[in-house]
């Protein structure tokens, strides 16, 4: 396991200070797995920043406008225009964030308004890293539970939500809060229905192993394309778990002004919103390694992409962020289509229609996995 | 119009001891006079049996010796008549006309704007208070009546506007 | 969460649009009760009406409402001209046609954008913006200001359209057109905006009626209450177009009605077009003073009907002006809409009846 990029590195360092022989080996892989999540860490935060610019430069796009323009560096004017798309307005802002006073609300219940939020809300995200394959086989850690552990970590952020919420003491956080809890715990379950005819037809837990499945397919052809409705129900369920329009209840702004996070200031309400994305981000992990093939192409032959990998395992890691990011522009784009949703017409939907989806995709995998296993690869 | 005669005329066959004044303006414009103590009556003889559905405003005339008060009722269903009621409220010290929310539930924030800017009571409101004003706007340091319902005639606007500039100290 | 609460949205909030307070009780997502407070511009503009003469007093009656100020300074003019009894030559009366559909389609085009961004659309408000800035551009052509436009005249119209606006007015509506479909693909093609606005804070018509509902809200609850059809005032009644209802009530009735006047208004403005006589007065002669008497005049503002009724004294300062608002009549019935919805239908019902706070507290 791991992404074998520090091995040669760390072996190089050690020989040069003339400890290789007298170090342990775990105190060796130890340096090698935090290097590791470093890297992890950093791709997944210049990543967020970097779709939160795409978010903000696609949506306004689709507004005819131009979205953030201003602040980036000077590339100079040519072809008769100045040339500047915004690449360092979200790190500007991020640093105006932090700069600002961090107000606790006078009555707000200090310890769970403190602990909740950074415990249970911006932590668990981080705690993801190593589970998250960078393309190819490269994962730190590729635990049997495979991305069940990342769904679980995932439910303390509900937790999270409604004890920031509840504490904050205001009525517009509070009704933000019961409604996103009531959400993300009504989604897990249609969320984890569909991604059980995966599991079923490939038989593991494994981010990695159920991506290079897909390569035995006919034609590559990946999950989304094999089982649709499993996929559609992913979408949708996913949506709503990381609150994405047009389930962005918990924080409607017509009438909650800003749902439970109303009352979060500076640094915290950056590192909510940062979350929010951090959140969509590890979502795309997994839907692109479980229904898009990972860093896996159609109908190219997985033994010249194995080889290819081998030879220059960057291209794996190239294809797969370039998936990441289709992914995650399909949600902007349904954010700039749709509207809101109720609450009680969210919770009808996932209790009514996505679970019942979910069980005929289940049913319908099974039906075709009897009759002809191969088509999913087995 | 005929349509807009044949209102008065029903109007004068049924309340003919009630109308202390009767009138077309124009062609579509009904102007009748009435007491305040009268007024439910006749009103919700227009809204029952002449099918006038719908009120449209109330409006408080000061005339510096006594207060008028001016009630344009009309229909939707493609009559353009319009019925005027009139009602003067002689006695200025306390002005009181009766509430006709109980007909026309649209009367209440117009019975509410008298109430505010006039200071005409209106009796059997189901929520008689200021509304464009401030609620606590009688307990400002100025009790002057003029200043508590500005649309009277002895409110009279500042000259000037006002200026929020600090100014320069001497 | 079964205990009520009072959630106070307002002054200042995302759903309220301008500065007015709902005070809602809430019990969990179900609102028990709704209150409303106004009041916080009231400015005393009918107190200010009283205090100079007719004509310094046009300017504020474009400012009663900053998103259709056309139309108020119209009910305006048209009141005094009813008054003294003026009659405008046929030209300026098509071109003051032209000028309130114009303004109508800008009115509702706002409406739009606050309506969607409401229900959760908030690509919709951008675009609908883009296209009422080219009615704005033209009316700026016209009129020399992009907002408060000050255009009319008593006896007439403040000076001649500039060369080339028949053209461009014209070619605006068939822009129009296609756009106004646009926006009918993007909202009512969707599923998820059926579900926000079908059957949410249903108005029935004896209710609207009696609670004063006046304008699309009274239209899409099936009245076919419109001044232009019932009392036609200006050229309105040699113009060919229809008064579109609704049959529920509900707010995608409303929103539907809204539509469809945008649609019959660049119908109107063509007519107009066709029929603009080349010659005519543009502006006559007033008189200084206003006669002894009483008027009370009806247009159809775009959010209703707007009144004015005046009343002269032989003076050039009319002795009362009261001004009849069509957004504030709707206001008072919509604490009755919101009673027993849910907290996130507030949004929607509100902005359903188009509030402009600028003549509600006049």
């Amino acid at each position: 396991m791991g992404y074998g990029l520090y091995d040669g590195l760390v072996d190089m360092l050690l020989d040069f200070l003339g400890l290789s022989d007298s170090i342990q080996s775990s105190l060796r892989s130890t340096l090698i797995d935090s290097l590791e999540m470093t890297t992890i860490l950093l791709f997944l935060i210049v990543n967020t920043i970097m779709l939160i610019w795409l978010e903000r430069k696609a949506w306004p796009r689709m507004m005819n406008m131009r979205g953030i323009t201003f602040v980036d560096f000077n590339y100079g004017h040519f072809f008769g225009r100045t040339w500047k798309f915004g690449f360092l307005q979200n790190i500007a802002e991020f640093l105006k964030f932090f700069s600002k006073e961090d107000i606790v609300p006078e009555k707000a219940d200090k310890f769970p308004f403190n602990i909740g939020f950074f415990a249970f809300v911006v932590a668990p995200p981080f705690m993801l890293g190593a589970l998250l394959p960078l393309g190819g086989d490269a994962v730190i850690a590729d635990p049997a539970i495979g991305f069940l552990l990342i769904f679980a970590i995932f439910s303390l952020y509900p937790i999270g939500v409604l004890v920031t919420g509840w504490s904050s003491n205001n009525k517009y956080s509070l009704l933000g809060a019961f409604r996103s809890a009531a959400q993300m715990i009504s989604y897990e379950i249609p969320l984890l229905l569909s991604i059980g005819a995966v599991v079923i037809v490939t038989n593991s837990f494994s981010l990695i192993s159920i991506a290079e499945q897909q390569t035995l397919t006919p034609f590559g052809l990946p999950f989304a394309v094999l089982m649709p409705i499993g996929f559609i129900v992913f979408l949708t369920a996913l949506a709503a778990e990381t609150e994405r329009v047009p389930f962005d209840i918990p924080e409607a702004e017509a009438e909650l002004v800003m749902g439970w996070r109303t009352e979060l200031t500076g640094f915290r309400y950056m590192m909510s919103m940062a979350t929010e994305y951090f959140i969509l981000l590890i979502g795309a992990f997994v839907g692109v390694s479980l229904f898009w093939g990972g860093s896996y192409l159609p109908f190219v032959p997985a033994e010249f992409m194995n080889e290819l990998f081998e030879f220059w395992p960057l291209i794996a890691t190239f294809i797969f962020t370039a998936k990441l990011w289709v992914f995650v522009f399909l949600f902007i784009w349904i954010r700039s289509a749709l509207p809101r949703v109720r609450i009680d017409q969210l919770l009808d939907i996932g209790w009514k229609r996505l679970i019942p989806l979910a069980i005929i995709n289940i049913v319908f995998v099974i039906v075709v996995y009897l009759l002809n296993p191969s088509i999913y690869g087995v | 119009m005929a349509d807009s005669q044949a209102h008065l005329i029903a109007l004068k066959d049924k309340h003919i001891n009630l109308l202390l004044h009767s009138e077309m303006l124009e062609e579509t414009r009904i102007k009748i006079q009435v007491s305040a103590e009268k007024l439910p009556e006749i009103m919700k003889f227009i809204a029952n049996e002449l099918k006038f559905p719908s009120l449209e405003s109330i409006t408080g005339v000061d005339w510096e010796t006594h207060f008028e008060v001016v009630y344009h009722i009309d229909r939707w269903d493609g009559d353009p008549t319009v019925i005027q009621v009139h009602v003067k409220l002689e006695n200025r010290d306390k002005p009181e006309i009766p509430s006709i929310t109980s007909i026309w539930a649209s009367a209440n924030w117009h019975e509410r704007e008298l109430f505010d800017l006039y200071g005409i009571y209106v009796s059997d409101h189901p929520n008689l208070k200021r509304i464009l004003l401030p609620e606590d706007w009688d307990e400002y340091e100025h009790k002057d009546p003029s200043v508590l319902y500005p649309m009277r005639r002895s409110y009279k606007l500042p000259e000037k506007p006002f200026s929020y500039k600090p100014q320069p100290k001497k | 969460m079964s205990e009520q609460m009072i959630i106070h949205m307002g002054p200042q909030h995302p759903v309220n649009h301008g500065l007015w307070t709902l005070k809602v009780r809430t019990e969990g997502e179900k609102v028990i009760d709704a209150e409303i407070l106004i009041g916080y511009i009231f400015r005393m503009i009918e107190k200010m009406a009283e205090s100079r003469p007719f004509n310094t007093f046009q300017p504020l009656a474009d400012r009663l409402c900053y998103v259709s100020a056309m139309s108020w300074e119209a009910s305006y003019v048209l009141a005094l001209e009813k008054l003294m009894g003026i009659e405008v030559s046929k030209r300026a009366q098509y071109l003051r046609v032209i000028m309130l559909e114009l303004q109508r389609i800008a009115s509702h085009l706002t409406w739009l954008s606050a309506f969607t961004a409401d229900v959760g659309i908030v690509t919709m408000q951008a675009l609908t913006f883009r296209e009422r800035e080219y009615i704005l551009d033209l009316l700026e052509h016209v009129a020399g200001s992009r907002m408060m436009y000050n255009y009319f005249r008593v006896g007439g119209l403040k000076h001649d359209i500039p060369k080339g606006f028949e053209e461009d007015a014209r070619n605006l509506t068939h822009f129009l057109d296609k756009r106004i479909g646009e926006y009918e693909d993007m909202t009512e093609d969707s599923k998820v905006f059926r579900l926000r606005t079908k059957n949410v804070g249903i108005l029935d018509k004896e209710t609207a009626l009696n609670m004063g509902a006046t304008g699309p809200v009274l239209r899409a609850s099936g009245v076919r209450g419109d001044i232009r059809k019932i009392e036609p005032y200006l050229v309105y009644d040699e113009l060919d177009f229809e008064v579109p209802i609704g049959t529920n009530g509900d707010c995608y009735s409303r929103f539907r009605v809204r539509m469809d006047e945008m649609l019959q208004s660049t119908k109107i403005i063509r007519q107009a077009l066709d029929n603009l006589p080349g010659e005519g007065e543009i502006s006559q002669k007033a008189p200084r003073k206003l006669p002894k008497g009483e008027v009370y005049f009806r247009t159809a503002d775009p959010r209703g009907e707007a009144g004015f009724y005046i009343i002269g004294n032989d003076d050039k300062i009319p002795y009362r002006v009261k001004i009849k608002s069509p957004a504030y009549s709707n206001l008072a019935l919509s604490s009755h809409l919101l009673r027993g919805v849910k907290v996130a239908d507030i949004a929607p019902i509100v902005a359903s009846i188009d509030l402009c706070m600028g003549e509600i507290d006049r």
